[in-house]
């Protein structure tokens, strides 16, 4: 019987395909977001770079108070986790989170009460799964960014720390360093450290004068809810365009492992197709010497 | 020709301006600012308005809507933050006055504190780039 087995193999390779159609697509569609979200991210860092620097030579020069440097003892400490909504990008949630969690639990040996701010429906899953509290949570971003979305976030991590519902905000997300490469990071947010920025820089910076118009205090008030908001949206779009370049080096594999999967059956399937086809001539040519 | 200095306006979305100019005029917090080459060092904050670079000694301008932010001179070298940042052509005039329309009216049916405070930035940036279309 020409068959049961390669009428099998037939099937398998059907479904292969198909879903190395799915894939491929997938691959596409990741490709054609992590440009566009890659090259807005390129696009913001200047503004982004410029503002870190004017509010380091702020905080270096004025000594004023502001409640947003305000180091508090950490009774209660909020982490704000940057996944995606959505898997089949990899490595890419599973890294983010585990750090997460590390820190997470780290946190909780020392004795502070922490809760986990949640961008991401993944990130939402595994932390409601796992019994954390979860103080807040955003699953509809689909990796997308706006200036809206950094404001709402912005505004909630904000609001929880001046109004003293957590003495510490820090965030884990996955930093974008190359399409193949992204690192999970573990940075603090709030209260802002002013000394977290590029050294070097400073150097030079320190020893300009300025005139500062208006009041430097005043100045403050300006320019650090704009600088909390800015670091927030580039960190969600850097997030965010790891996420991309996670899902398109993934699904590219994925693809990939399909076609070697689709030439090693196809092989196995000539092989038995023949071996079949042999077995029913010799089948014939025993039965006509028979005769 | 009389000394030039550079320029750099960035917003967010991109890098708006990148260039040369011999004065600017920006609009602070306390009023316009002019910048001359070998200006002092500034760092001031800006409110929506309209940037004028003079480009060359012939007065040739060149003028920019822009919205709130800071601006930074040192060594020569202007750097202005803003929130958003249009050229004078880019901008579509019909639109941008409905927009100041709408944004005035809606300012005048305002009760609370904090929407008022929004719908007044909008409306300095709805004139700001109105003006900068008829400069």
């Amino acid at each position: 019987m020409a068959g049961a087995g390669v009428k099998l193999l037939n099937k398998r390779i059907r479904s292969v395909k198909s879903t190395q159609q799915i894939t491929k697509a997938m691959k596409m569609v990741a490709a054609s977001k992590l440009q566009r979200s890659q090259g807005r991210m390129l696009a913001a860092r200047p503004y982004s770079r410029k503002l870190t620097d004017l509010m380091q030579q702020l905080a270096d020069k004025a000594d004023i108070v502001h409640p947003l440097f305000e180091v508090r003892p950490v009774q209660k400490r909020l982490y704000l986790v940057v996944a995606s909504d959505k898997g089949l990008c990899g490595s890419y949630n599973m890294n983010v989170l585990k750090l997460a969690q590390k820190a997470v639990d780290e946190s909780v040996a020392e004795g502070v009460e922490t809760q986990v701010y949640v961008v991401g429906k993944k990130a939402n899953d595994y932390f409601f799964k796992r019994g954390y509290t979860v103080f807040e949570k955003h699953i509809d971003f689909g990796g997308e960014m706006n200036s809206e979305r950094g404001r709402l976030v912005g505004n909630t991590a904000v609001d929880s720390f001046l109004s003293g519902e957590f003495d510490e905000v820090r965030v884990v997300y996955a930093s974008f360093i190359s399409t193949m490469n992204q690192r999970s990071l573990d940075l603090p947010l709030l209260p802002i450290a002013p000394e977290t920025g590029d050294e070097n820089m400073e150097e030079d910076s320190r020893s300009v004068d300025y005139i500062w118009e208006p009041s430097q205090s005043a100045m403050f008030d300006a320019l650090l809810p704009l600088y909390l908001r800015n670091r927030i949206f580039m960190t969600l779009s850097e997030a965010f365009t790891s996420e991309h370049a996670a899902r398109m080096t993934s699904m590219s594999a994925a693809t990939e492992n399909a076609g070697e999967m689709i030439r090693s059956l196809t092989i196995q399937r000539n092989r038995e197709r023949q071996a079949a086809i042999t077995s029913e001539l010799l089948d014939i040519v025993g039965g006509a010497n028979a005769l | 020709m009389a000394k030039s200095f550079k320029v750099v306006i960035v917003t967010p979305d991109k890098t708006a301006f990148e260039g040369d100019a011999v004065s600017a005029v920006i609009p602070g917090l306390a009023g316009y600012i002019g910048i001359w080459a070998n200006h002092a060092p500034l760092v001031a904050a800006t409110v929506p308005g309209v940037v004028s670079l003079r480009t060359d000694d012939a007065g040739s301008s060149h003028d920019l809507a822009v919205g709130t932010g800071f601006v930074e001179v040192s060594d020569n070298v202007v750097n202005l933050m803003v929130d958003t940042c249009e050229e004078a052509g880019e901008i579509d005039v019909e639109r941008a006055k409905k927009a100041l329309e709408r944004a005035r009216s809606r300012l005048q049916g305002m009760e609370k504190d904090l929407d008022r405070e929004r719908a007044r930035l909008a409306v300095s940036r709805a004139q700001a780039r109105v003006q900068a279309i008829g400069k």
